[in-house]
Order: C-alpha cells, then sequence, then structure tokens
C-alpha cells in the first residue's frame, strides 16, 4: 500500500498554521459552492441528455431537480459532522462514508482513491437526479440513470487514476 | 415508476422531507414550480454549518 510521508515542510508552527487557514478558508468555500456546482455541471448533463432524447425541457427547470438531488449529499455531510465531532482531530484521515473504509487511513493507491469515489450518498444524490430529470422529460428513469452513471463512472476512474499517478509522481 | 399527484403546492420544508421518502412528489411539483433558490441557499447554509464545528477542531489542533 502507498501511504503518504510525512511532509517536512508541515514541520513549523508557522507552516501548519498556514496550513490550517488554507484547510479553513477552502472548506469554507468548498462548502458555500460545492452544491452550486454540483446543480450547475448535473443540470448541463441533463440538459445534453434532453437534447437527444424526451421532451424538451428548460435548463432552469433541470436546474431545480438537481438542487434538490443534492440532498443526500448534504445528509452525508451531517453525518460526516457527527463522525467528525466524536473523532480527534489527528485522526480525520480516517473518517469515511464510502468504499474507503476499506483501506488504511492516508492510502493513495488507484484502488483506494476509486473506492473513496463510491459513497451510497452520491449514488443516491445521483439516483434522484435521473429521476427527476426523467419525470421532466417524460423519460425513462433507466435511461437517464444508466446515462448520469456512465458518466459518473468514467469521472471516478478517470479521476483516481490521475490523481493516484499524480500523488505517486510527488512522493515517488 | 408511478408518480404521485397533489395539486397543492409543496412547502420547502415538506420538499426536503419528502426527497427522502417520496421524490416523485417533489419533482411533480417542480415540473409545475420550479423555484430553487431558497433551496440551494438553505442546502449552501447547512453545508457551511456542517463543516464550521470540523474545521475550528483543525485550527485548534494546529495551533
Amino acid at each position: 500500500m502507498q501511504q503518504m510521508p510525512d511532509n517536512p515542510a508541515l514541520s513549523s508552527p508557522e507552516a501548519l498554521d498556514m496550513a490550517a487557514n488554507a484547510a479553513i478558508i477552502g472548506g469554507i468555500a468548498g462548502a458555500l459552492l460545492t452544491p452550486l456546482l454540483f446543480a450547475l455541471i448535473v443540470a448541463l448533463l441533463l440538459k445534453l441528455f434532453n437534447a437527444l432524447a424526451g421532451d424538451k425541457v428548460p435548463y432552469r427547470k433541470l436546474f431545480s431537480v438537481s438542487v434538490y438531488a443534492y440532498l443526500p449529499l448534504l445528509l452525508s455531510s451531517l453525518i460526516g459532522l457527527a463522525l467528525g465531532l466524536t473523532t480527534p482531530a489527528e485522526n480525520f484521515g480516517s473518517i469515511s462514508i464510502s468504499l474507503y473504509l476499506l483501506f488504511p487511513p492516508d492510502t493513495y493507491t488507484f484502488p483506494a482513491l476509486l473506492a473513496a469515489q463510491i459513497n451510497p450518498f452520491i449514488l443516491w444524490s445521483l439516483y434522484l437526479a435521473a429521476l427527476g430529470g426523467a419525470i421532466l422529460m417524460k423519460s425513462e428513469v433507466k435511461k437517464v440513470g444508466s446515462y448520469i452513471f456512465l458518466l459518473w463512472l468514467i469521472y471516478a476512474l478517470a479521476s483516481s487514476y490521475f490523481g493516484a499517478a499524480s500523488i505517486s509522481n510527488l512522493y515517488g | 415508476m408511478e408518480l404521485e399527484s397533489d395539486s397543492g403546492t409543496l412547502s420547502l420544508g415538506q420538499k426536503f422531507s419528502l426527497i427522502f421518502t417520496s421524490p416523485s412528489r417533489v419533482f411533480t411539483e417542480l415540473e409545475r414550480n420550479h423555484s430553487w433558490l431558497a433551496a440551494l441557499l438553505v442546502i449552501s447554509l447547512v453545508s457551511l454549518a456542517a463543516t464550521l464545528p470540523l474545521l475550528s477542531k483543525i485550527k485548534h489542533m494546529a495551533s
């Protein structure tokens, strides 16, 4: 298993403080922007499907479906909060609600990164987006669901592969 | 999948709870009334509220 070695750049208190501040700013921005980005991207994917099949539906209606489809992911954030509050900060790396639980913390191999993408809440959100899109487009849930799932699978495989490759290059 | 029909308008809270139990009803409602701004604001604020305690824990650990 390839595990991340301790980062010598974070050995000084100043560097650790800067890293913590960066994590906080990134965390706040991510928390605020992730639901919007999810809705924008999923609605765009549904609109692309709609260009080829089903009754024509305006983008803003598909966007509203995608906003509500995010709710399972919000639930996963709340579960993550509950787990995080009961876990020492040093062990945050071991908190996961994905198949990454099967791997030791701080493992960044391709299978581990792929397992980190396999989260029941993202699959639930994608199912809801497919269901909502199918209802609005008067199409079959199976067709829209297969399309969304296939795109997510390609994304999960590609991001895991390139993530593992870049970490491997960084740490040898 | 059988769709439930409902002539009444669902409140934001009802949509948030029904999305987990009867999502078809929420999406059928969105077909008529595709309001999303309030939902997105609530989702973003709850998402932020779920993140801040963990971030403060990280900050506390670093200091």
